[in-house]
């Protein structure tokens, strides 16, 4: 059949104003306007694979639900049109196929779509492993599509075809909000989401896959017509059992992963600089530009808290957390939000130097992690005066007081406390230089005996 | 009558599904789904919503179900007979609808009725003047109420219908004229010509 | 009483060509065949005589009724050329259907079905899904369906398509029957060899005009000499056809 004449036939085509429409007006309104997954700016938008992920992140539902409510109304077609009785000599699965070619192509351009567009408008470097889900995406389609035309070959597609529309679209996306078991969001592709810098793992592509094709697999098997009722029926039993097996299998999988499906993280290049420190950030998290700034901040900062006679050592590397999440700092390599810290303030580094200082602070104990968990929990005055003080002498005493103040809304007398601090920090400041010195590290050791209980090594 | 009533499927096809459609209302008349709507970044979704898509599929399927040429050629009053299907038909649905939300105290589920008379109304006005489109229409109008008819303080939207509590005067109201002017199509078309 | 079409004329749709332009005709007694080729307008010509379809100019009567009257509809039966069958329905109870909507009560109906049934041979199958009928037997639940209610004037569209030489001998001594009482029947066909012989008229339509109508004696009368046997109506109905002026 020529293809004009297949799309003209098809009812992919006049229900092209509702799901083209769809794509077109969530896109452009919902994912700028309401949702601002594509108005903030994000480190995720120049890494493809989150760009691919957020543009088609609620379209995989419809996709599913049209192509299993199309492939309904086309085997209802068919059959109204007597196309069974016409005594084919091609075999039944070369006619339904092209029969539901179009429904296919329409699904599947609901996913394309949007990520064609958000590639455009977006432009981050295209690997291919981003757009892997999309291709994971479009087999699920295919397996939706046959499920739809079995059911339709039964049921009057007036009623199947609305049917599978909205109650599949309602039960695939409310996949999403069932943690309990985690499995079916998982294999129906429901809680894709990437960070900047990190790919789905093969895994998290495959159980879908292994899912719904498998049962769709099964379901196409069940139509065959065998030169034997006994090749038939065995041809059928194995299908299903391997349907099931594949079934079990992967949802045993993907419920393992929880709500989190697996994905390896730190793939986003990086661009570094320098030597004592080597910097490093995120070459396409858009402020890779800014490198040799915030590699001058970061030096100048630490450079200028030594003279001050702060102890710290020149890191060797200094590396941007952006895309390489877990990463711990240590003495000879720091991990910094730079990227993020530098967004925030429009190209200024003040965070970033602020985050520089803040490392430098190095305690002689490990601090509790919360006011009531420390011996004595006026320690927190020792403690934050010394940093208070470290952050003057870098120039970002503004954020960290903001930071504090925020903080302190725990404390009954929090007002109190951040008042007590500032005048510690102000006093010091007031002696020697050579004392400041003195002074810092007495602040350092009296913070770890208040909070521990025992002295400073 | 019993001819008719075997042609249209009503023992067949719309019975049972009036049946499902009660027993999906009293098991799944609290399901919710927190899923992304336009107006706002997610919204609280009802299966209510959708569930009148049953009733108005299954009616649709009846109504097509005909011997065309001899029913345009009765003597027999055989459009006002298919109104009083869709008027018991959707009566079922608002007294169950009703049921479910004096027991159980849901406002949605009292509103289920309205939903379908409304459905049913923009189904048998598609079915006369765009028949292709009759099924798709009352779901895609569902899908366009769940994701675009309510602004950003989840307050309905006039023309959404379906999103309105069970006691919004404007969307009962709406609802009736659609239905209204539904019936009116299916009691007064007559094919042009066959 | 006939069916009288007075100077109809119609189109499927506003901007579409006529189909019929200013065509008066008037129902034969007895038994007539229409012929005519593909095209010609004969579905449409009966669709407007069972007042299926409304006339966009002319009227089209049946004594004192018009196509529109209920009177009018309960005097006259048509078979369509396509036949729906009923999901839901058996035979019996489809043409019990067609019955109950032309005004018979629901007992008249159910055993005036089985007597249509019968008299097409389809009495075995009468418990059968019209679903599940062959083309042929269901062609003949839409001849029972023609035949359940007592009409004046029958009305059918190629009623032999899809039927085997011995149904058809079945179909024509029905007819026949029919045809010597009261009741005047017009038929459209391409059987033009087997079935113009029986018939007492023949109405030839081409492009949507009356090309001749009269008694099948002055049809065949246009073989070339000759011609004989069942070749005979084909050869009169090639030179009827190709005339192209109005004969009668």
């Amino acid at each position: 059949m020529r293809l004009r004449t297949r799309l003209l036939s098809s009812s992919a085509l006049w229900t092209a104003p509702l799901w083209l429409g769809i794509v077109l007006f969530y896109y452009a309104w919902a994912l700028h306007s309401v949702t601002g997954t594509f108005s903030r700016p994000r480190a995720e938008l120049h890494w493809a694979a989150s760009v691919v992920l957020d543009a088609t992140e609620h379209f995989y539902a419809f996709a599913y639900a049209l192509a299993a409510a199309l492939g309904a109304w086309e085997a209802g077609r068919i059959r109204k049109d007597g196309v069974w009785d016409l005594a084919p000599a091609r075999s039944r699965y070369r006619i339904a196929a092209g029969v539901l070619a179009p429904t296919v192509a329409a699904a599947s351009l609901m996913l394309v779509v949007p990520t064609a567009m958000a590639l455009v408008e977006f432009r981050p470097a295209l690997d291919p492993r981003a757009l892997l889900p999309v291709a994971v995406g479009i087999a699920l389609v295919c397996s939706f599509t046959v499920a739809g035309f079995a059911i339709g070959l039964r049921v009057p597609r007036a009623i199947a075809a609305p049917l599978l529309a909205a109650g599949g679209w309602y039960l695939v996306a409310f996949t999403v909000t069932y943690a309990e078991p985690a499995w079916p969001g998982n294999v129906l592709t429901q809680r894709w989401y990437l960070d900047f810098g990190a790919y789905l793992k093969g895994e998290a592509l495959l159980m879908p896959v292994l899912f719904c094709g498998g049962i769709a697999a099964a379901i196409a098997v069940w139509w065959i017509r065998g030169p034997a009722p006994f090749v038939r029926y065995a041809l059928r039993t194995v299908a299903a059992a391997l349907a099931v097996l594949l079934a079990t299998v992967s949802a045993g999988a993907a419920n393992a992963w929880s709500i989190d499906p697996p994905a390896t993280a730190g793939h986003a290049p990086e661009t570094c600089t320098g030597r004592l420190p080597t910097v490093c950030m995120a070459s396409y998290a858009g402020a890779a530009d800014r490198l040799p700034q915030v590699r001058s901040s970061l030096v100048a900062t630490l450079t200028g808290l030594r003279e001050a006679g702060v102890e710290v050592a020149m890191p060797r590397s200094v590396r941007d957390t952006e895309g390489r999440p877990g990463g711990r700092s240590s003495d000879r390599e720091w991990w910094l939000p730079l990227t993020r810290q530098v967004d925030r303030n429009d190209g200024r580094t003040v965070y970033v130097r602020y985050s520089a200082a803040m490392m430098a602070v190095r305690f002689p104990c490990r601090l509790p992690d919360s006011f009531g968990a420390a011996k004595e929990p006026a320690y927190i005055v020792n403690a934050d005066a010394a940093k208070l003080w470290v952050a003057r002498r870098a120039g970002v005493q503004e954020p960290f007081l903001k930071w504090r103040e925020s903080q302190y809304q725990e404390l009954e007398n929090g007002d109190e406390v951040l008042a007590k601090v500032k005048e510690r920090a102000e006093s010091a400041e007031r002696l020697r230089r050579d004392e400041q010195k003195e002074w810092y590290g007495r602040e350092l050791a009296k913070a770890c005996r208040l909070a521990t209980g025992r002295p400073a090594p | 009558m019993i001819w008719w009533f075997k042609a249209r499927r009503i023992p067949a096809v719309l019975l049972p599904l009036c049946a499902a459609f009660a027993v999906v209302l009293v098991l799944a008349y609290d399901w919710t789904a927190t899923l992304p709507a336009l107006a706002s970044g997610s919204s609280t979704v009802r299966f209510l919503t959708f569930v009148p898509v049953i009733v108005v599929a299954a009616l649709h399927h009846c109504l097509s179900q005909r011997l065309d040429a001899a029913e345009v050629l009765s003597r027999r009053p055989v459009p006002r007979y298919d109104v009083v299907l869709v008027l018991a038909t959707v009566g079922f649905t608002v007294l169950a609808g009703l049921a479910v939300g004096a027991l159980t105290g849901d406002d949605a589920a009292r509103a289920v009725g309205r939903n379908v008379a409304f459905l049913t109304g923009l189904m048998l006005l598609a079915h006369r003047f765009v028949p292709q489109a009759a099924a798709g229409v009352p779901v895609g109008w569902v899908f366009l109420s769940v994701f675009a008819g309510s602004d950003a303080y989840r307050r309905p939207r006039f023309w959404s219908v379906l999103e309105h509590p069970a006691a919004a005067v404007p969307a009962l109201v709406e609802a009736l004229l659609c239905f209204a002017a539904g019936l009116a199509a299916l009691a007064l078309a007559r094919p042009r010509t066959l | 009483m006939s069916v009288e079409l007075d100077s109809v004329s119609f189109s499927y749709g506003r901007r579409k060509p006529r189909i019929l332009d200013a065509l008066s005709y008037t129902v034969p007694e007895g038994f007539t065949v229409l012929l005519g080729p593909n095209g010609a307008g004969k579905s449409t010509l009966l669709k407007l005589a069972c007042g299926l379809n409304q006339p966009a100019t002319g009227a089209v009567r049946l004594g004192p009724h018009t196509s529109r009257d209920r009177g009018f509809l309960t005097r006259v039966a048509w078979m369509p050329q396509n036949i729906t069958a009923m999901t839901g329905l058996t035979a019996r109870e489809q043409v019990a259907y067609t019955g109950w909507l032309k005004g018979m009560s629901r007992a008249d109906a159910w055993d005036a079905a089985e007597a249509a049934l019968d008299r097409v041979q389809l009495r075995d199958r009468a418990q059968v899904r019209t679903a599940q009928l062959s083309g042929g037997q269901l062609r003949r639940v839409g001849v029972a369906s023609a035949l359940v209610h007592d009409a004046d004037v029958l009305l059918l569209d190629e009623p032999t398509a899809g039927m085997d030489p011995t149904q058809r001998r079945v179909f024509r001594d029905l007819i026949r029957t029919l045809a010597t009482g009261e009741v005047r029947v017009l038929m459209s066909t391409h059987d033009v060899a087997d079935l113009a012989e029986e018939a007492d008229h023949v109405t030839v339509l081409t492009g949507g005009a009356v090309t001749f109508t009269g008694p099948t004696r002055e049809f065949l009368a246009y073989a070339p000499a000759g011609t004989a046997g069942p070749r005979r109506a084909e050869a009169a109905y090639t030179a009827v056809a190709s005339a192209g002026a109005v004969l009668h």
